[in-house]
């Protein structure tokens, strides 16, 4: 969710990354950058030419033969792999703050101007639009019939994917600023600004149990076997157990965390306002590294391959990766 | 220190106000920028009063002569100056300084509403950032359940620029803009007094201005959201309406086709008189007392 953010329409933001296979997406002003996951060096650039007035303040949703990306310019792109451009859509009013979900012939795109639309992921054509209270900023999840998005107004809705009618709403007493989880048992796991996490039930929106954290939520959690983790802006980093539904374990990183946390093959990261990435192993027994960067961490860190990537804001580069091990490996600058 | 000064006060009298007014934005920010310009209202006063002052010094024949005599003498010309501000009991610095006071009260008051329509999650951080926690915990503020800031009033969406679209128009019509216009140059016209010299070049650069401030500003209420733009409009109507309060606007220079007569310059010995009167009066005060 908060993969990017500013202060005002020009360059003001932080970096949002996504991954694929082999390649790390990083939505840094007015461009969208492909790098490659194993050492850093730019495959290409949307637009060619960045144009700062129309940032992008999400990374792009990716799937093996699309890019969307939508910026603050209320234009949605549809990309090949190879960054070239083959269809744009025009909200005309809503800027793209969130990442777009894209589910096989469908891209479901909120905006910041209280619209979450459906467009072809074909040609970018209109196939319908949802109006809710206010801005949405998460990234929609679907089942494949129902498309669940998450709005800063307080509301969960469920939306028939095909037609864009309201199945459920569900208010959750503050705004929802995440992407939520939708597990296969069809429970949605998501953060409050409230600071709760919150298991709602996808079939008719009822909410099954709630965690307090104790500090703000920003970004989405993750979910490892049967526990999730959530990092808060009191900077602690939660482990809630599903099955007992309580707090497992709770660490201090040490500064306020915004960003989603990323799951490596032996524990979890997260990031920190103050700079530092920190990896605890699953069961919160020890930490299993930690290191601090230049700059502030807001962006949750996105992993491909063995290759784990930090978004840098107000730092000497944009992106730094490690292996998942830790190891510090390549750091990519931003173009003059 | 200018958001733990001005922003974060600010930010916090402006949320308290928006969750008294059933969470309406639109009544906050008038409400808000009333409050501001009421706790203002004694430095525009101040401001007022030294403005007429420095005005009517103008008018003053000593210093139409000590501006004649000393004109190729600034050194001597600004003695003198001074000489006489002390003499006639005014403060030169008492328009300006007062003016200086309110600015970075309006400069605050007018980021608060920036910030407070938050568009983006960096928005948001600071926003929530602002609002005090010891609130939070007395239970009078709780910026988590408060947040987003609802930005609908009436037919506009504070965070966005402004337009009302009619059925039988195929573009929309920006009220707000029209509105700032009008009372942008409404304020300028009232509050600009009849000049003593309308062609010398400072008359002529406030009439410049008096016409294109209502232009520029009614862009910036064209382009930018539109609770910027509420906030100009109740701005400019308090301010005319304090003004009206003290029985300083100027209504008839509203009039179409209005030309203002230039102030006719004091008849020197009237003005000698007057001064020998002021003087003597004071005299027999003191002797009095």
């Amino acid at each position: 969710m908060l993969s990017a953010c500013t202060g005002g329409a020009l360059v003001n933001s932080w970096p949002g990354l996504t991954s694929s296979q082999n390649t790390i997406y990083l939505a840094n002003a007015g461009a969208i950058y492909a790098l490659n996951a194993e050492n850093g060096s730019l495959v290409w650039t949307f637009p060619e030419k960045p144009d700062n007035s129309k940032p992008f303040y999400a990374p792009p949703a990716v799937t093996d033969n699309l890019i969307v990306a939508g910026n603050y310019g209320h234009i949605l792109y549809g990309l090949g792999t190879d960054g070239k451009k083959k269809w744009e859509f025009d909200s005309r009013d809503g800027n793209f703050v969130g990442t777009p979900l894209v589910y096989e012939d469908t891209v479901v795109a909120p905006t910041a101007n209280n619209k979450v639309y459906a467009v072809s992921a074909l040609d970018g054509k209109e196939l319908w639009s949802f109006e809710t209270e206010n801005t949405l900023w998460a990234t929609p999840v679907t089942d494949g019939e129902v498309v669940y998005v998450a709005a800063l107004d307080h509301n969960l809705y469920a939306l028939n994917l095909a037609d864009g009618t309201l199945v459920w709403e569900k208010d959750l007493g503050s705004s929802l600023l995440s992407t939520p989880i939708l597990t296969e048992e069809g429970v949605l796991y998501l953060t409050t600004m409230g600071g709760e996490l919150v298991a709602v039930k996808a079939a008719d929106g009822s909410v099954d149990w709630t965690v307090p954290t104790g500090g703000r939520l920003w970004g989405s959690p993750v979910l490892h076997e049967d526990t999730l983790y959530v990092g808060s802006e009191n900077g602690k980093v939660t482990a809630v157990s599903i099955k007992d539904k309580k707090i497992a374990w709770q660490k201090d990183a040490g500064s306020p965390i915004l960003g989603g946390g990323a799951l490596l093959p032996d524990g979890v990261v997260f990031t920190t306002e103050g700079g530092t990435v920190v990896a605890y192993a699953f069961n919160g027994e020890k930490e299993l590294w930690r290191h601090t960067v230049n700059g502030k961490l807001y962006t949750t860190p996105a992993v491909s391959g063995r290759t784990l990537a930090v978004g840098i804001m107000e730092g000497d580069q944009l992106v730094q990766a490690y292996n998942v091990n830790g190891q510090v490996s390549w750091p990519f600058v931003a173009p003059k | 220190m200018w958001d733990a000064i001005i922003i974060t006060p600010f930010m916090n009298v402006l949320l308290f106000i928006y969750s008294l007014v059933w969470q309406n934005f639109g009544i906050a920010i008038i409400l808000f920028t009333i409050l501001i310009r009421l706790i203002t209202h004694p430095l525009m006063v101040q401001q007022i009063k030294g403005t007429q002052g420095m005005q009517n010094l103008q008018k003053n024949e000593k210093w139409i002569e000590i501006q004649a005599k000393y004109k190729n003498d600034k050194e001597k010309l600004a003695q003198e100056q001074m000489a006489l501000y002390k003499e006639l009991g005014i403060n030169p610095f008492g328009s300006c300084l007062p003016m200086l006071i309110q600015f970075p009260i309006i400069i605050g008051l007018y980021q608060v509403v920036i910030q407070a329509m938050a568009n983006t999650p960096l928005d948001m951080l600071k926003l929530v950032r602002h609002a005090y926690p010891w609130l939070q915990e007395m239970n009078i503020l709780n910026i988590n359940t408060l947040i987003p800031l609802n930005n609908q009033f009436l037919w506009m969406n504070l965070g966005q620029p402004e337009r009302l679209y009619l059925p039988f128009l195929n573009f929309g019509i920006p009220i707000l803009a029209i509105l700032v216009v009008i009372t942008t140059y409404m304020q300028s016209k009232l509050m600009t007094p009849p000049s003593a010299t309308p062609n010398d070049q400072t008359s002529q650069m406030t009439g410049m201005m008096n016409l294109y401030m209502p232009i520029f500003m009614g862009w910036l209420a064209w382009t930018l959201a539109s609770g910027l733009s509420l906030y100009f409009v109740v701005s400019n109507v308090f301010s005319i309406l304090q003004y009206a309060a003290m029985g300083k606007a100027n209504w008839k220079s509203l009039m179409p086709g209005y030309k203002p007569k230039p102030v006719a310059l004091p008849d020197a010995k009237t003005n000698r008189g007057k001064n020998e009167s002021r003087k003597n009066n004071a005299r027999s005060n003191r002797a009095n007392s």
